[in-house]
């Protein structure tokens, strides 16, 4: 069978700048920034940038094209081809289908709110919401935590799920090049207007309230901008811009890898993975940190915009809808916002299909409508625990199991992989294959040295201060205890589960004929 | 705003949408470096 490639430069740098940009963009980022000094926040994030996110980039791109020579398009294989003397490096390389499996399977059901919230915002549903609170209610009765005056049940929350997890299943059916490919080269384009629309009318808001004269975009865009320098003195800062750095460029995940392993020998991967970093970043920095803060400063003010940081995931359905209806033409705007956001996700989600999908395809041999049939039901199935306990902390847990612990753990171990096992001389030259730039000579050493470095710093850092009490259930109240357990059981057993499937993989390859892998395809 | 605030505000912006222009104008054609494609090192396979 044919492997599949991506039919152009353009195309693939788009899916990777897709599957980078996501709520994370337009949500995480002004809040982060906001928390943590402001404008003096911009300097760790961009030391972190060039130290941790392009580098990571680079080592995606580079060993996901070197993995692919090898008909391997997941890091199991990719990660057995950069090691091959280990017996157990492809175990490691399992993070690399669980995580992004995990979170697909929470994020799905994230993105489908935003779809029926697209919906309700054109057909004015949430219109009779004027506050936090009966914004709170509406969306909890759309989760279907209780039956109030906006839903009896969960179906209509349901039937938009179905409709997600369609749209995501289909893109994937259709393959990379007419399914992906087709689909990012208009989605992101298709983003960055619906974007630019909302960050003008957002910065041509004025006062808003003239009873509050303070309460401006102005003074909006300066709660975020302003710099506080003594910021720049605490660790827990730099440690947030270099967290918000790492998530927000998909590193550590495994997608990357898999897109860049349908990638032919020759393609370029410097150029690209900086141009993919480019992207996401000009869409954080310029038009996500335009939206959500300045916008909330000019309607609630300081204390406004300190509650709704508190809001996590539900934080797109409470303010921005309760701004856009104050503002003409809100519903029009509010189905722009919702229906960005779902844009992002979408092209997110996909990538984050593509592995398991990829590995059934290439170590089971199964066709692409095979292997997206068996993956479909299995995600469809683990989405259910998530709909259906949603407020007893499942969808929490699995995005620390899914989409912190295993993003940094897999980001630390191909990042010394890269450097250390493969050895800098090859992946240096690996690099440079088919390059249309010339990286400059100084990122070997920051390749080598601190990247897995600052890797390790951040694993430790997060493991002491944040990971442990979490692991330890402190923070989780009583009630929740027992399904957070079962939660745990369950990722354990899917994680042990791929383990095996790795194992007999590899147990059967060893039995036949052995094929010449040391050079690639 | 404060005039720090614009100050870090619009650097950013530049240094943002300056690399993003930048690796765009590369990607599509726009102007090729000096040292163009490598050929693939004879040190292929590990």
């Amino acid at each position: 069978m044919a492997r599949e490639r991506w039919s152009s430069k353009l195309g693939v740098i788009l899916a990777v700048a897709g599957s980078a940009v996501g709520l994370g963009n337009f949500l995480r980022f002004p809040i982060q920034a906001a928390r943590n000094g402001g404008g003096a926040f911009m300097i760790p994030y961009f030391i972190s940038f060039l130290l941790l996110g392009v580098p990571l980039m680079w080592i995606e791109w580079t060993i996901g094209r070197f993995g692919g020579g090898f008909e391997h398009s997941t890091a199991p294989g990719i990660f057995q081809t950069l090691w091959r003397k280990s017996r157990f490096i492809k175990y490691f390389g399992v993070i690399g289908i669980f995580g992004p499996l995990v979170i697909f399977v929470f994020y799905t059901y994230v993105e489908s709110w935003l779809l029926g919230y697209s919906v309700f915002a054109v057909t004015g549903k949430y219109a009779g919401c004027t506050d936090s609170q009966s914004m709170l209610e509406f969306l909890r009765g759309y989760k279907g935590l209780e039956v109030n005056e906006h839903f009896s049940n969960l179906s209509a929350g349901y039937l938009f799920f179905l409709a997600t997890f369609a749209v995501n299943v289909g893109v994937i059916a259709f393959g990379l090049s007419r399914g992906i490919e087709r689909f990012c080269k208009w989605a992101l384009p298709l983003l960055l207007i619906m974007a630019v629309v909302l960050v003008i009318r957002v910065l041509t808001l004025g006062t808003p309230d003239p009873a509050h004269p303070d309460w401006n975009i102005l003074n909006g865009l300066g709660y975020l901008w302003n710099p506080d320098w003594s910021a720049l003195k605490s660790g827990k800062v730099w440690l947030a811009a270099a967290g918000q750095i790492f998530f927000t460029l998909s590193c550590g995940i495994g997608v990357i890898l898999t897109y860049a392993s349908y990638l032919t020998k020759r393609d370029d991967v410097a150029l690209s993975g900086l141009t993919a970093a480019a992207t996401n970043e000009m869409i954080e920095v310029v038009l996500g940190a335009s939206l959500i803060i300045p916008a909330a400063f000019a309607f609630f003010g300081t204390v406004g915009v300190q509650d709704m940081a508190a809001q996590g995931w539900d934080l797109p359905f409470v303010t921005m809808p309760l701004i856009l209806q104050n503002i003409a033409f809100g519903r029009i705007f509010g189905f722009l916002w919702f229906f960005l956001l779902f844009v992002a996700g979408v092209t997110s989600s996909i990538s984050l299909a593509l592995p398991a999908v990829a590995f059934l395809e290439d170590e089971f041999n199964l066709t692409r409508r095979e292997a997206v049939a068996v993956f479909a039901v299995v995600a469809f199935i683990l989405c259910q625990p998530v709909i259906f306990f949603v407020a007893d902390g499942v969808l929490d847990e699995m995005d620390f199991w899914g989409g912190t612990v295993g993003l940094v753990v897999f980001g630390t171990v191909e990042a010394i992989l890269f450097a250390w096992v493969f050895g800098m001389e090859r992946s240096w030259s690996e690099l440079h294959v088919g390059s249309d730039i010339r990286i400059p000579r100084f990122y070997r050493l920051i390749i080598r040295y601190v990247t897995p470095t600052f890797l390790l710093v951040i694993l430790g850092v997060w493991l002491w201060q944040e990971w442990w009490p979490i692991i330890l259930m402190k923070t989780v109240p009583p009630e929740q205890k027992p399904f957070v357990v079962m939660t745990r059981v369950g990722l354990l057993g899917l994680f042990a589960f791929l383990a095996l499937m790795v194992h007999i993989v590899w147990k059967r390859r060893s039995l036949l004929p052995q094929v010449d892998e040391e050079t690639p395809a | 705003m404060r005039l720090s605030g614009w100050i870090f505000m619009l650097v950013s912006w530049t240094v943002i949408l300056g690399l993003f222009g930048y690796c765009m104008a590369r990607t599509l054609g726009f102007g090729r470096g000096p040292s163009g494609p490598q050929e693939p090192s004879d040190d292929e396979g590990p």
